[in-house]
């Protein structure tokens, strides 16, 4: 069976597409397993309010961060934040935290520009005060070099010109120095003069040009140190075989391209109980869609058997976590041959919907095959969805009988599992309820966390400790910025009982 | 204000003074708020001087280009078809070099990111900017010197020791990071101390042909380094950017100042007894002196400044870096370890006597020319 790596063009996939991560990881770094999707998106509280947080992280380290910080229900006072690392000296004192300054026109959100002196693991320390009192919130953010720069042409032709300008004057001085410079006032030079200042400017003009290349080559040094610590992600192998039984094993190998020393694939922890978790995405229709949980053989090697998949090219993005709170995910495509399924098993789920491109706007509504609906609350077309801004992603389930579920469990600890996918591949976010920070790194974090501020999610959508099959409310909301303009596909993956069900909506984005 | 000094030349020496006072702000800013802007007043300070500059060379250049019955073109030097004091073409040069590594520096943060470290391309554009203002004042200020006399004269020479010492103040900032105290026990820093300075002091001492040039010189940087080393921590500042590692209160000044003044007066002794020797009999005498005396001097004065004794305001050992680690050898008052071996110790010797005496030689040679100038 034939299995082909996930090649993306350069125009669908610019050079800030990749997964955020760390250059510098002295002590662990954390990331959202993203592609395409940088931002960090949290939910938490802060004392008595609740807040939802916006982290777009700086793509130079150092560099700025925009924070955006939104308090639904209260009208806050103050808001001031203040990044500091996560662990280590540098979280016990923090420099002098920013104002945030309230958006004009909406009281209930604020907004700060920060800056991250470091690659690594950093949070983002929340502090509000208002009619209730004070409360506190801490947003990890990772905070990696995602990308160079390179010089805008009218900036290096300026330059270029300024350097032509200053080598022919300083030439030139070399000249006057060594013709005029000693001549009494008043006096002229003589040919011997002129002859020695010639020369003298031949080689002043040698000894520039080498000081010019010099200065390049240094240059380049400096910009390809700076390229090394440029986030790569991890590559991913995909191969099939089908068994005796007809039924197809997956195979995947993981691959370091070499970036930062301290990644290593020896090091994966389960999130929600699984080392991976595995999308796999029938393309170009997005119609397919299995949520599996591969089992690790050796280190970066995992296998599973596929269910009843059809014949076809899926697109996998695979989510692991490191130890030191990285969270990554790499992706691959791989052509899956007729076979009989192994049918899903514990946590994995199976879905099919309608074909992306057959919705070219956005969908409201999503029949499951029991007869249920899962409807997407809000966002009408008074109010189009964009780019880059945050909004709550509302669904909300209902039973065969029309009426709101009552039986809605946790699934892998979660009320829900969104996936966002834009059309061209170029994104991919797995989004909880309590926004884009995995529940490992979390929990790393609260393990790990030296400043005595919480970083604990919303209540409600808390993690692990959630096994329990209490009934959920009906309604499940995503905190997410599609990051750019497009048709995304998302998927909403929920449990009702014990089945776990898998919904599709298409969103256009603005 | 002496009326015989003329204005043009006060306005170079003021660049000369307000780029150092600018770049060592700066450098106190960054190791105590951090976060700056283009627009930070240590950044403006350093344009003014830039301005400065730019002015006293044109207060020059136009009049003596563009004005026939210019009194100035009698001692112009031509340069790009413009005529003006080579001074003036220097320092308008460095100037024009400073400005031109602004957007260069503003386009290296932004793609590589902010002040890391000292020694990046523009910001040795920038440097290299700086030591035109110093070394165009240094001519301007020598021109005039060589053209007049008597009480002028004197004066004028004062003034060139004095941005020789601003010079010395610019080359070793721009190698601070390999010169701070915890290398002091190191080759390495005197490889550094005795590459760069012994060639001011020679300049100096051969292009004033003054007695106690050197020794001038060295107080000048001495009283300079002192100056910002006492006053720029009664300002407070708090970090404005994490990683903090170290508590601040206040701005961060620069280390105190090499004890470059033992080994100048020995350097003026010498010249003042051997008035006959030939240049390369001087560079050899002065480049062993300078390294020898100077390690004599440093290197006790060194473990003092690491010492607890040091910790106070007189010292300025007690400062750090609102990133240095706690853990660090820095704030333990640890010299980073010296070299291992005998062997070492004597090559590491043998590179930085070579080191003076070279520096010492171009120097010289560089002195001897300056004194020359007329123009
Ligand atoms: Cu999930």
């Amino acid at each position: 069976m034939r299995a082909r790596s996930f090649k993306p063009r350069p125009a669908a996939l610019p050079a800030a597409l990749v997964l955020i991560a760390t250059a510098l990881l002295v002590d662990g770094g954390v990331a959202s397993a993203h592609l395409g999707s940088p931002d960090v998106f949290f939910e938490g509280n802060a004392g008595p309010y609740p807040l939802l947080v916006t982290i777009r992280p700086p793509e130079v380290i150092p560099g700025v961060a925009v924070v955006d910080v939104q308090a639904p229900d209260d009208q806050l006072g103050l808001v001031t934040l203040v990044p500091t690392p996560l662990r280590g000296p540098g979280a016990v004192l923090p420099p002098t935290a920013d104002v945030a300054h309230a958006e004009v026109g909406d009281p209930h959100r604020f907004s700060a520009k920060l800056w991250f002196m470091a690659s690594g693991s950093w949070q983002v320390r929340v502090h509000v005060d208002g009619p209730r009192g004070a409360g506190d919130l801490a947003v990890p953010v990772p905070a990696l070099a995602l990308r160079t720069k390179t010089m805008q042409r009218g900036l290096g032709l300026g330059l270029a010109a300024l350097l032509a300008f200053l080598v022919a004057g300083m030439i030139s001085i070399v000249g006057a120095s060594v013709r005029d410079a000693a001549l009494e006032p008043g006096q002229q030079a003589d040919g011997q003069r002129r002859r020695r200042s010639r020369v003298a400017q031949t080689v002043a003009a040698a000894v520039l040009t080498a000081l010019v290349l010099g200065g390049a080559t240094w240059w380049g040094d400096e910009a390809s140190g700076y390229g090394q610590n440029v986030y790569k992600p991890l590559a991913l192998q995909a191969s099939t075989a089908v068994g005796g039984d007809g039924v197809i094993t997956l195979s995947l190998t993981l691959t370091d391209p070499g970036w930062a020393k301290s990644r290593r694939l020896d090091d994966l922890v389960p999130d929600h109980d699984h080392l991976m978790h595995l999308y796999v995405v029938r393309v170009p229709a997005m119609d397919v869609v299995a949520h599996l949980h591969p089992d690790q053989g050796q280190p970066g090697k995992f296998q599973r058997a596929l269910p009843a998949l059809p014949p076809g090219d899926y697109q996998l993005f695979a989510d692991i976590v490191h130890q030191t709170g990285l969270a990554e995910t790499a992706t691959t495509i791989v052509t899956l041959p007729a076979a009989k399924g192994g049918g899903p098993i514990g946590d994995d789920a199976l879905g099919t919907g309608r074909a992306l491109a057959a919705d070219a706007a956005t969908t409201r509504a999503f029949r499951m095959p029991d007869g249920g609906q899962v409807v997407w609350l809000g966002g009408d077309s008074a109010d189009p969805l964009r780019a880059g801004r945050t909004t709550w992603f509302r669904f909300r389930v209902d039973g065969a009988d029309g009426k709101p579920a009552t039986d809605v469990t946790p699934y892998m600890g979660m009320a829900g599992h969104a996936a966002f996918i834009k059309d061209d591949r170029s994104v991919f976010a797995h989004i909880h309820p309590s926004g884009s920070v995995s529940m490992a790194t979390l929990a790393l974090i609260e393990s790990g966390n030296g400043s005595g501020v919480s970083a604990d999610p919303h209540a409600a959508h808390k993690g692990h400790a959630g096994h329990h099959a209490a009934a959920l409310p009906p309604e499940i909301a995503f905190p997410y910025a599609c990051p750019k303009p497009g048709l995304y596909r998302i998927v909403v993956q929920f449990k009702r009982g014990d089945v776990i069900q898998t919904a599709f909506f298409s969103a256009r984005v603005d | 204000m002496n009326p015989g000094i003329p204005l043009y030349l006060w306005c170079a020496l003021a660049a000369s003074t307000t780029v150092q006072i600018g770049v060592h702000w700066d450098i106190a800013w960054h190791r105590s708020i951090g976060r700056d802007t283009f627009w930070s007043p240590p950044h403006l300070a350093i344009y003014l001087a830039a301005v400065l500059a730019a002015v006293a060379a044109a207060s020059q250049i136009l009049g003596a280009t563009f004005r026939r019955s210019s009194p100035v073109r009698a001692h112009a030097v031509q340069v790009l078809g413009f005529r003006g004091p080579l001074g003036a073409f220097i320092t308008a040069w460095g100037g024009i070099t400073m400005l031109a590594s602004a957007p260069f520096d503003d386009w290296w943060h932004n793609a590589y990111g902010l002040d890391v470290k000292i020694l990046s391309p523009p910001h040795v554009v920038l440097a290299i900017g700086i030591l035109c203002i110093h070394l165009g004042a240094a001519i301007f200020v020598l021109g005039a010197r060589n053209r007049a006399d008597g009480e002028l004269r004197r004066r004028l020479t004062l003034l060139f020791l004095y941005v020789q010492g601003m010079i010395v103040m610019a080359l070793l900032t721009m190698f601070m990071e390999k010169t701070i105290r915890i290398f002091m026990h190191r080759a390495s820093f005197y490889a550094y101390v005795s590459a760069l300075v012994p060639l001011v002091f020679c300049a100096a001492g051969r292009a004033s042909g003054r007695r106690w040039a050197a020794t001038l010189t060295a107080l000048f940087y001495s009283a300079f380094l002192l100056g910002l080393l006492w006053i720029l921590p009664l300002f407070p500042a708090q970090p404005k950017l994490g990683p903090v590692l170290f508590p601040v209160t206040q701005f961060i000044p620069p280390e105190f100042p090499l004890l470059l003044i033992v080994p100048a007066l020995v350097m003026d002794l010498l010249w003042s007894r051997t008035p006959d020797w030939s240049r390369g009999q001087k560079a050899v005498a002065s480049g062993i002196v300078f390294a020898t005396v100077f390690f004599i001097a440093q290197w006790p004065f060194a473990t003092f400044l690491m010492s607890p004794a040091a910790r106070n305001y007189f010292f300025g050992a007690m400062y750090f870096d609102f990133n240095t680690p706690v853990a660090s050898s820095y704030a333990h008052g640890l010299f980073l370890p010296y070299e291992v071996s005998a062997a070492a110790f004597v090559a590491g010797a043998a590179r930085v006597g070579a080191l003076g005496m070279a520096s010492a030689w171009v120097g010289l040679a560089w002195g001897d020319w300056m004194r020359r100038i007329r123009r």
